[in-house]
């Protein structure tokens, strides 16, 4: 069996489906914060597949950039949570609600 | 430059010098500063009066004053006759009222300001008498007003004297009310406001016939116009229903009392109509309300004076009511009348209220006339000359009321006028009665309170010299301006200013004018005859008579209940409203529908606020729905 | 320099608020500094004053330059005889404004003088632009420093005080945009060109409809009759006036008041002369109720600076009363009571604010007889008192003279009513001045100081000034003659065409 376009969609698909609903269910904020990682990397596998498959490398260097700014996300993110950390003891997204209406 | 710029410079400069300086550097020498300024108005005001005697006459413009399209209102002065003669009048009294108060004021801490006060007072109330248009007159009268606020607020601390200040201003800016609505007809009828425009007798007789249009109702223009000035003449003169100020107004030093509130502002009431009488001698109906108002406020004052025990109240009813006898003159059409009155009564109401403050100032400031008795032996001078004045306004002839007196009564009587006649007449008994009776009371028969008596010491020479020469132009002032009466020399001298065109004066027979003049002597004889009678001969007939006409003493001491009256009807009234416009008007109407403004969005918001739950997940939720149902959207549309 | 006279007064405070934001930091020399910049300010309008052309009504020291010519916006300002005066008040009272602010002011200083600073350019621009554009520029950029200086400098209440002010004023002003936007649309569909030029614009006056100058009328006057204030728009006054700091006060009363009625005259008459004639009896019905209205509820107020709040209400009814009788005496005293009233409130509002600084109360029943004590205060305090009134040889009376007479002129019923304020001015006036300086000695202010050489040195001026228009009025209503002469024939010409 040879691996078409189809898989590598399905493949993202997936991932980006379970990264999405890691963000939405769980309520521990470095998990969702990776979820969010793997949400950014399921669009990157979308990116290479149609690079492939067009024969373009535009979609390579946008992957490039993506991963730029999921590194510099990565890093102010866990910054703000680990000082989010230090002021509430927690990192529990359900008790994070100071902006409540 | 004319000479009688210096008359009015005189003062002004005497104020401005006291008011800036006063408090730091000239303090106890004000009076300095002051006499020298008023002395100089006095003596340029003789000067004129002997040009004017002359045939000269000025009616000049200093400078363009309020311009404004059509209107140009000039800063002008005019002396004339009828302005010569008020001259003369204020700066007379008010030299005097100077001197007397270097010994009245001397131990005040506020000599300085009192003497700015009196400046600022003459300056303006020259500026009332010698201006040659309406605005000018208006702005005298509302200085005089200022300056008499000052001067009844002298002790300002003291509450009565707060509030009688207060009053008098207040009293006066609703009479001046109507004097504005008065100024404003003028100026739309005349296009002008100089007197040489508003009294051609032309002009006057080309508008007597219109008509004017106020809140749909249809007036006579020239009784609305001139009853509008009237309303002034009201508030300043005194006259009923705005009389109440006056009395009051006795709180202020005496010489101001004397100053102010006998001799001169109060009288200017009785000048304006009297400038006006090419006006007012074609305004029937407002004639007819000049005569009634004076001859009531004539009648009223001397039922209050008759029960007052408070010797400056005395005379204050006592010029209510001689003020009420001088706008009933000038309501009959007696303008030469009612300022020779204002003459004759300048001098000897002055004399009363100097020396008033005078006894005063021996009974350390108690003026209850209950309390004395016997002064005559301690204040010799003081004596001598209150008797003077009382024998002058009680209309004894030769003494100066008189003259003036009689012949108000006369042309009353000769216009045909014989209830206000008859009235007047019965007041003049009365002055005299009352006059005579603080008399008695202040002077005569034994002293009441030992112990004031025993303290009791005739006045310095500053301030008996002032009686003394006020009581001889008492005794001289009306002979030798009204002798022969009807035909004396005032009559020659103010005739040609006060006698409108077109008018016709009556003239009395001479058997009917002798038979009046004896008539008024007779009835001024009587009063002092029941005086004496009453408060020398049988002391406790007063007792008797109050017990036996007690209601009609009650009302009559309280002084026919006025104040409590417009306490009732007008004061609280428009404090009620104020105060319902300001909370329930101002707060609970116009700002509940401002707020109500701010309160509809702030209500959307706070139903909209539950929205946003502050979890993350959630919005994360509601963006994911978004996308999936808008991805739906447009791939089956 | 004379050719450029406007725009340095426009942007001179500006410049002055940057260069103290730069190098200063608050404290005497700071406050120096913002005295200094203001002075001069004041010393500029000197020559304007003196080089003005007093015989003619056009626009004079114009300066005009393209800005966003696709828009049709220019930078275009002039001055004339209706805005010179306004021009002198402003610079004045802002100087006055400073000085008087020196030890009123304890915190955030450097910030309270760039606002004022700020402030002072948008006032002035307000005055003197003639471009749409700019002038609604001006006329916002003027409400922040003004905000600023009551929330952040005023009393208790001051954040709800200066939030009605910004949205009662913000409201108004919306309104006013509206209505220019549909200017610049038919001035463009009447003669094909598209501009915000105030003058162009007032040029077509007559080809306006009066369906549509109603239109435009009504959303001016609303936007304009907050400003004045006019009753029952005026609730934000007393409120805003209690709660600002005293220069806030002083320029609250003194400057930014008078830009509602400048701008019914410099827009409402000129632009929509047919409905400004309709509503003419509208707009004296609502001046004599403020007139009235001010009077007595400022006869019950326990607070002396809200006293002087709704004596404003009152004043500025005269001043709208005079505009709208539209002939030359009622303009002029409206004109020049706009001026009075912005000296006399002003200066109220300094001696209050003195007196303040030493009792640190406003509530008139806890004064009483302390004339004793600050007899040049006593004075002082008095000769305003009296101008408020209206008392003769002080200006306020010339200005309400000739309010008097045109309105009487135009409309004798409520000209009688109108005067009836006179009386309660000195009601309301006397009153307040009667419980604070006289009656009683209170053993609270036996030790109070008098006024200060400071304190002197800036009632001095508006002293002079308040005296001056009483006596020798012709200097100030000669600059405005040919003006407002021009006005009433425009509005006239135009009223009488549409008919």
């Amino acid at each position: 069996m040879e691996l078409t376009l189809a898989h590598y969609l399905i493949l993202s698909a997936v991932i980006f489906a379970l990264g999405m609903t890691g963000v939405l269910i769980r309520k521990n904020l470095i998990v969702m914060f990776m979820s969010l990682e793997l949400m950014l990397n399921a669009v990157n596998i979308n990116l290479a597949a149609f690079s492939n498959y067009l024969q373009d490398m535009t979609g390579q260097i946008f992957i490039v950039f993506v991963m730029a700014v999921a590194a510099a996300e990565a890093a102010v993110g866990l910054a703000l949570i680990i000082s989010l950390f230090r002021n509430k003891q927690t990192i529990n997204a359900e008790e994070l609600n100071i902006m409540r209406g | 430059m004319h000479l009688e710029v210096l008359i009015l410079l005189g003062p002004l400069v005497a104020f401005l010098i006291n008011g800036l300086f006063g408090r730091l550097y000239i303090k106890n020498n004000a009076h300095f500063v002051a006499i020298a300024g008023v002395g100089l108005s006095w003596i340029v005001s003789i000067i004129t009066f002997f040009r004017v005697m002359g045939g000269h006459s000025v009616d000049a413009t200093l400078y363009n004053w309020v311009a404004a399209g059509k209107f140009n209102i000039p800063f002008g002065i005019l002396v004339d006759p009828l302005t010569a003669i008020m001259l003369i009048v204020v700066t007379t009294v008010s030299t005097m009222v100077h001197i007397y108060s270097m010994g009245y004021m001397h131990d005040d801490e506020g000599y300085w300001r009192f003497f700015t006060y009196l400046s600022i007072f003459t300056f303006s109330m020259l500026i009332l008498v010698m201006g040659n248009n309406f605005l000018m007159l208006f702005v005298g009268w509302e200085l005089v007003g200022l300056s008499s606020y000052l001067l009844i607020g002298f002790w300002f601390y003291k509450k009565s004297a707060a509030d009688a200040c207060k009053k008098a201003f207040v009293m006066n800016r609703i009479g001046d009310f109507g004097f504005y609505i008065g100024l404003l007809l003028v100026i739309v009828t005349f296009q002008g406001l100089n007197y040489s425009d508003a009294f051609q007798y032309e002009a006057i007789q080309a508008i007597k016939a219109n008509t004017y249009t106020v809140f749909g109702m249809q007036f006579s223009l020239i009784d609305l116009m001139t009853l509008g000035l009237f309303c002034g003449a009201m508030g300043k003169s005194a006259q009923f229903p705005l009389h109440t100020w006056l009395p009051d107004a006795m709180e202020g030093p005496t010489p101001v009392s004397a100053l102010i509130h006998a001799a001169t502002m109060v009288t200017a009431g009785v000048y304006m109509v009297a400038r006006c009488n090419a006006l007012f001698s074609e305004a029937h109906i407002t004639s007819m309300v000049v005569v009634y108002v004076g001859m009531f406020t004539a009648f009223l004052g001397a039922t209050i004076g008759l029960t007052q025990y408070d010797l400056k109240r005395i005379l204050a009813y006592s010029t209510v009511s001689q003020l009420g006898y001088m706008i009933m003159a000038t309501g009959v059409g007696a303008y030469v009348a009612g300022i020779f009155h204002l003459f004759t009564h300048a001098f000897f109401k002055g004399l009363l209220f100097l020396c008033s403050g005078s006894v005063m100032h021996a009974m350390h400031n108690d003026l209850d006339v209950r309390k004395m008795g016997g002064l005559k032996k301690k204040m010799p001078i003081t004596y001598w000359t209150y008797l003077v004045g009382c024998i002058a306004i009680a209309g004894i002839p030769p003494l100066a009321g008189f003259w003036s007196k009689d012949e108000i009564l006369a042309m009353t009587f000769a216009n045909g006028h014989m209830f206000p006649w008859f009235v007047a007449t019965v007041v003049a008994g009365m002055t005299a009665f009352y006059m005579f009776r603080s008399f008695f009371l202040v002077f005569e028969g034994t002293p009441r309170n030992q112990h004031m008596h025993d303290h009791a010491h005739e006045s310095p020479a500053t301030m008996t010299g002032p009686l003394v020469f006020l009581a001889i132009l008492s005794v001289l002032a009306g002979a030798v301006f009204g002798y022969p009466l009807e035909n004396g020399f005032i009559h020659h001298f103010l005739g040609p200013v006060l006698t409108p065109e077109g008018a016709h004066p009556h003239h009395l027979e001479h058997s009917t004018a002798l038979m009046l003049m004896i008539l008024s002597i007779v009835v001024a004889a009587a009063g002092i005859f029941i005086s004496w009678l009453y408060y020398i001969k049988v002391p406790s007939l007063p007792g008797k008579t109050v017990k036996a006409f007690k209601p009609v003493h009650t009302f009559f001491y309280n002084k026919w209940f006025f104040d409590e009256l417009y306490d009732a009807l007008i004061v609280f009234p428009i404090v009620t409203i104020s105060r319902f416009l300001w909370r329930g008007f101002d707060v609970n109407v116009i700002d509940f529908t401002v707020n109500a403004f701010g309160k509809v969005p702030m209500f959307i918001g706070g139903v909209a606020r539950h929205l946003q739950t502050g979890r993350m997940q959630t919005y994360i939720f509601t963006m994911v729905v978004g996308v999936i149902v808008l991805f739906t959207i447009f791939y089956t549309v | 320099m004379m050719e450029n006279i406007l725009s340095i007064l426009i942007f001179f405070p500006l410049v002055a608020a940057f260069v103290i934001f730069l190098f200063f930091r608050g404290g005497k020399t700071t406050m120096w500094a913002a005295f200094i910049a203001t002075i001069i300010e004041f010393i500029l309008t000197i020559p304007l004053m003196t080089s003005f052309d007093k015989t003619t009504a056009a626009m004079q020291f114009v300066e005009k330059a393209d800005w966003i010519p696709a828009l049709g916006i220019q930078y275009y300002v002039g001055v004339d005889g209706i805005s010179i005066l306004m021009i002198f008040l402003t610079t004045l009272l802002t100087a006055i404004a400073v000085l008087g602010s020196f030890t009123y002011i304890q915190k955030r200083q450097r910030e309270f003088y760039l606002a004022l600073l700020v402030l002072e350019t948008g006032m002035v621009g307000v005055f003197l632009a003639l471009d749409f554009f700019l002038f609604y520029i001006f006329w916002e950029a003027m409400l922040i420093p003004m905000y600023l200086i009551i929330g952040v400098w005023g009393g208790k209440r001051r954040i709800y005080a200066a939030v009605k002010f910004f949205l009662y004023t913000l409201a108004g002003s919306v309104l006013m945009m509206l209505a220019i936007i549909a200017l610049f649309f038919k001035h463009g569909e009447v003669t094909g060109i598209y501009t915000f030029d105030i003058m162009a614009i007032t040029a077509q006056a007559v080809k306006y409809t009066t369906g549509f100058q109603t239109i435009i009328f009504l959303a001016f006057f609303l936007g304009f009759a907050i400003k004045v204030p006019m009753f029952p728009l005026h609730t934000w006054l007393p409120d805003a006036h209690v709660e600002a700091p005293t220069a806030g006060s002083v320029i609250l009363a003194g400057v930014l008041l008078k830009m509602g009625t400048y701008g019914f005259l410099r827009f409402c008459l000129p632009i929509t002369p047919a409905a400004s004639i309709s509503f003419m009896p509208f707009v004296a019905i609502l001046s004599v109720i403020a007139i009235v209205y001010g009077a007595l509820v400022a006869m019950v107020q326990s607070d002396i600076k809200k006293l002087v709040a709704y004596s404003s209400v009152s004043h500025m009814g005269f001043v709208t009363l005079g505009i709208y009788a539209v002939n030359q005496a009622g303009i002029e005293g409206g004109i020049l009571q706009m001026f009075n009233h912005g000296i006399i409130t002003g200066a109220l509002f300094l001696l209050i604010g003195a007196i303040y600084e030493r009792t640190h109360t406003r509530e008139i029943s806890e004064y009483g007889g302390i004339a004793a004590s600050v007899p040049l205060f006593a004075t002082i305090f008095l000769i305003f008192t009296m101008g408020s009134i209206g008392l003769p040889g002080m200006g306020a009376f010339i200005g309400e003279f000739l309010v008097l007479v045109g309105a009487f002129e135009a409309f004798s019923d409520y000209a009688i009513i109108a005067a009836s304020g006179v009386i309660f001015a000195a009601v309301y006036m006397l009153w307040m001045y009667q419980r604070v300086l006289y009656e009683g000695l209170n053993n609270r202010w036996e030790k109070l100081k008098d006024m200060n050489l400071r304190e002197i040195i800036y009632i001095t001026p508006l002293l002079i000034i308040v005296f001056w228009v009483g006596v020798y009025p012709e200097t100030f209503t000669s600059y405005m003659h040919e003006s407002v002469k021009n006005l009433v024939e425009q509005v006239f010409t135009a009223g009488v065409a549409m008919k």
